[in-house]
């Protein structure tokens, strides 16, 4: 048979009638990585026009590595358009008993592939056959949508396909080729339920126009700590590429052995390395200890576990949880527990997960962390300021600042401006009082018939006048840069309040910063 | 009657399976020397020091991702006692795509799928062996169909013989069993064609009736399999 290439188990007697032969021999290696390391560069090699295939390749029948071998040839991307080349199937049995046998004898109801027995004269016959070429257009339609490759039995192992998957495919779009990552393709590329994966999900890096998709780095600066007991796998490099094109982010990995580790070691061992780091944005996987995959109880969760930790050192450290689980459920559950936000790694049997998706989410993400990373300067003033004797009033003023400073809101500086202002009133009302005079309103001290002096501001009872002179005469905090943000804050409350055309000036989280160290000192100063 | 050696290092695995097939191994003391927990971790260091007594094992059942890098010499070391000793070993892990037999001189060795291993088939597996002291290597792979996996095989031969002595009109028989491994379908109790057999010898066209027959048997077990 005229460029024809036979591959059996010494098990077709008429094996020199065909061009080229290939004797199937594994040995004690894993079948898949057996067909795409040795078999499939011996077809790419001898470049055949047709493939006869003997349906049992070994000492076993049930095992039909034949069949399995067909899938490998049509999901090989490395064989090329050689992938579509029509394939015979040598076999003792018809095709609706190799069905019954296996469900991966639906192969031979696609497109140019053909059963005959185990005989010259049904082999002559189909080389007397016009077949027609199978066209790369048709792959999808006449074969790809026809089959199915099932997963590896074990249920439990479900997980690792998954994150294996994932790292496939954000390493093939950063280009990271690491040795973690490296390990990572040898030991899914040949399997065969990776090649049906990838023929099913294409990594489209390039887009038809030419145009290469490239992930957006993050563009806000800060220090990024990863929490993942899969970080040695690729993950910790695939971010470490990622973060590495903004000089502006510092990225560290918790490279904690977590294979034998206890929860409870875990979860002490992140928290101290969370103290010592002091990162603005953590990202955290959710499973991270073995009890975590029988855990029924979102709460106990070492992930979720580890997040309250997190937010007993410093509720401001912001959280991105970076997950295999697709339970929405859960993945809802997680906002209760006040992280910014989660990643889904991609799932072989979630198609509606994109990698380029997930790249634009995480970027996004990311510099909302790193956004509102002042606000751990925030809580850390505001602990400061809440240990001091202070009348409750201004608790709940101080209190408010973080929480209004920590949400969404678009005017949230606005209303902290507010909150220092208004506790900076409270400190006035209590060191002064106003009287009326002549229809007129005046500071007096307080208990006293002395005025005040009028030497800020407009008037003798205007706030900025009152305080300004308290920090003279009474607390005498002559510090310039506190009289200077004084008058800026009042102006600018001001100003906010009855705004002159074109005048509002936009708050930053620098400004409220310096206005609540302000009121920190002012606060120490009235407790000395 | 010697015992069969399990090895697993992840016994909360093994209890989910367990529990998913509602097998106890426990019923099975008697046959099956289960090391788990502790008895995994003594095991694990006498096969270490290389002072582990094989004699008292008829088959050793290996979860293969226990021994992993550095620990891989271990298995290296189970596998060599194993062949030497001619015990069948059978590796066992959830990264075990297809599962894969191999036999070489008197030394059987299977490396099949967690998911399989710990299922209906180690039961079947484990009563047979209680009640006839036959290793079935080939239940833990196949469960049911582990007899139709002997009868296929042995009608690939037959083909293959029909093929290469199609010119032939009789044939010797005790060639023909010789190539076919004929004989193994009497101990199974196949039903099949008895042919006419004259002073040693029979018609091709006999040996194509067995095939015949044993293709029919081929589709009824299929057809009406439970």
């Amino acid at each position: 048979m005229k460029n024809s290439l036979l591959i059996h188990n010494n098990n077709v007697p008429f094996k020199n009638q065909f061009a080229k032969t290939i004797a199937f021999k594994p040995t004690g290696v894993d079948i898949d990585e057996y067909i795409t390391h040795d078999i499939i560069p011996q077809i790419k090699k001898l470049n055949p026009q047709i493939i006869y295939i003997k349906d049992n390749l070994s000492s076993n029948y049930l095992e039909l590595y034949g069949l399995r071998l067909v899938y490998h040839i049509r999901l090989s991307q490395e064989l090329g358009v050689k992938r579509l080349l029509p394939i015979v199937l040598l076999s003792d049995l018809d095709s609706s008993l190799l069905n019954r046998l296996s469900s991966m004898g639906r192969v031979l109801f696609t497109k140019n592939i053909f059963i005959a027995k185990n005989s010259i004269e049904a082999v002559k016959k189909i080389d007397t056959l016009e077949i027609k070429p199978f066209k790369e257009e048709l792959y999808e339609d006449e074969f790809l949508n026809l089959i199915e490759v099932e997963p590896p039995k074990d249920y439990l192992s479900h997980h690792d396909i998954s994150n294996e998957w994932a790292i496939y495919r954000w390493a093939k779009f950063l280009k990271v080729d690491s040795e973690a990552i490296i390990k990572n393709r040898e030991k899914i590329a040949s399997m065969l339920y990776f090649k049906y994966l990838l023929a099913k999900n294409p990594i489209e890096i390039e887009k038809k126009n030419g145009i290469q998709f490239v992930p957006r780095p993050p563009e806000k600066s800060g220090k990024v700590l990863y929490i993942d007991d899969e970080w040695a796998k690729g993950w910790s490099d695939i971010l470490k590429q990622y973060f590495s094109k903004n000089q502006n982010i510092e990225f560290k990995t918790f490279k904690h052995d977590f294979k034998d580790s206890y929860k409870y070691i875990i979860k002490s061992k992140a928290k101290k390395k969370c103290e010592e780091y002091e990162p603005d944005l953590v990202i955290l996987d959710l499973r991270l200890s073995k009890s975590d995959h029988s855990q029924k109880e979102i709460t106990k969760l070492t992930g979720i576990e580890i997040v309250k930790a997190i937010k007993n050192i410093n509720p401001a450290i912001q959280i991105i949880m970076l997950t295999a689980t697709g339970k929405s459920t859960i993945l809802e559950s997680l906002y209760e527990h006040g992280i910014l936000g989660y990643i889904k790694k991609e799932h072989p049997h979630d198609v509606s997960i994109s990698t380029k998706d997930n790249f634009d989410k995480l970027k996004k993400l990311v510099d909302k962390g790193l956004d509102k990373k002042y606000l751990k300067e925030v809580w850390e003033i505001q602990k400061k300021v809440l240990e001091l004797h202070l009348p409750n009033e201004i608790q709940l003023e101080v209190k408010s600042i973080f929480e209004l400073l920590d949400t969404d809101m678009e005017n949230r500086f606005n209303y902290a401006m507010f909150a220092i202002v208004k506790s900076i009133e409270i400190i006035t009302n209590i060191y002064t009082e106003e009287k009326w005079e002549d229809g007129k309103r005046y500071a007096y001290w307080k208990n006293s018939n002395d005025k005040i002096s009028s030497n800020y501001g407009n008037t003798n009872d205007s706030t900025e006048n009152k305080i300004r002179t308290i920090l003279d005469e009474k607390l005498f905090l002559g510090d310039l840069n506190i009289h200077n943000s004084l008058q800026e804050i009042i102006k600018i409350r001001n100003n906010t309040i009855h705004p002159k055309q074109g005048s509002v000036e936009k708050i930053t989280e620098d400004n409220i910063l310096i206005w609540f160290k302000m009121l920190q000192t002012i606060l120490e100063k009235i407790e000395q | 009657m010697k015992k069969i050696l399990l090895i697993e290092d992840r016994q909360s695995r093994q209890q989910l399976f367990m529990n998913h097939t509602n097998i106890d191994l426990n019923e099975y003391r008697d046959i099956l020397d289960n090391k788990i927990g502790k008895a995994y971790d003594e095991v694990y260091e006498s096969f270490q020091n290389r002072d582990f007594d094989f004699d008292d094992y008829a088959m050793v059942i290996v979860h293969k991702s226990a021994f992993n890098g550095d620990t891989q010499e271990v298995l290296y070391g189970i596998e060599n006692e194993c062949k030497n000793r001619a015990i069948p070993l059978v590796l066992f892990s959830g990264g075990i795509t297809a599962n894969y037999y191999e036999e070489e001189k008197s030394f059987k060795k299977l490396e099949l799928n967690s998911k399989d291993l710990y299922s209906q088939n180690l039961k079947m597996f484990l009563e047979n062996y209680r009640k006839s002291g036959n290793i079935g290597l080939l239940m833990l792979s196949y469960g049911q169909r582990w007899k139709l996996d002997i009868v296929l095989n042995c009608m690939e031969k037959i083909n293959i013989f029909i093929e290469t002595h199609k010119d032939e009109e009789d044939i010797l028989y005790d060639e023909f069993v010789n190539h076919t491994e004929f004989h193994l379908l009497e101990s199974l109790k196949v039903q099949y064609y008895k042919p006419t057999i004259e002073n040693g010898w029979l018609y091709l066209s006999e040996v194509e009736k067995i095939a015949l027959s044993i293709a029919l048997y081929i589709k009824e077990s299929l057809t009406y399999e439970k």
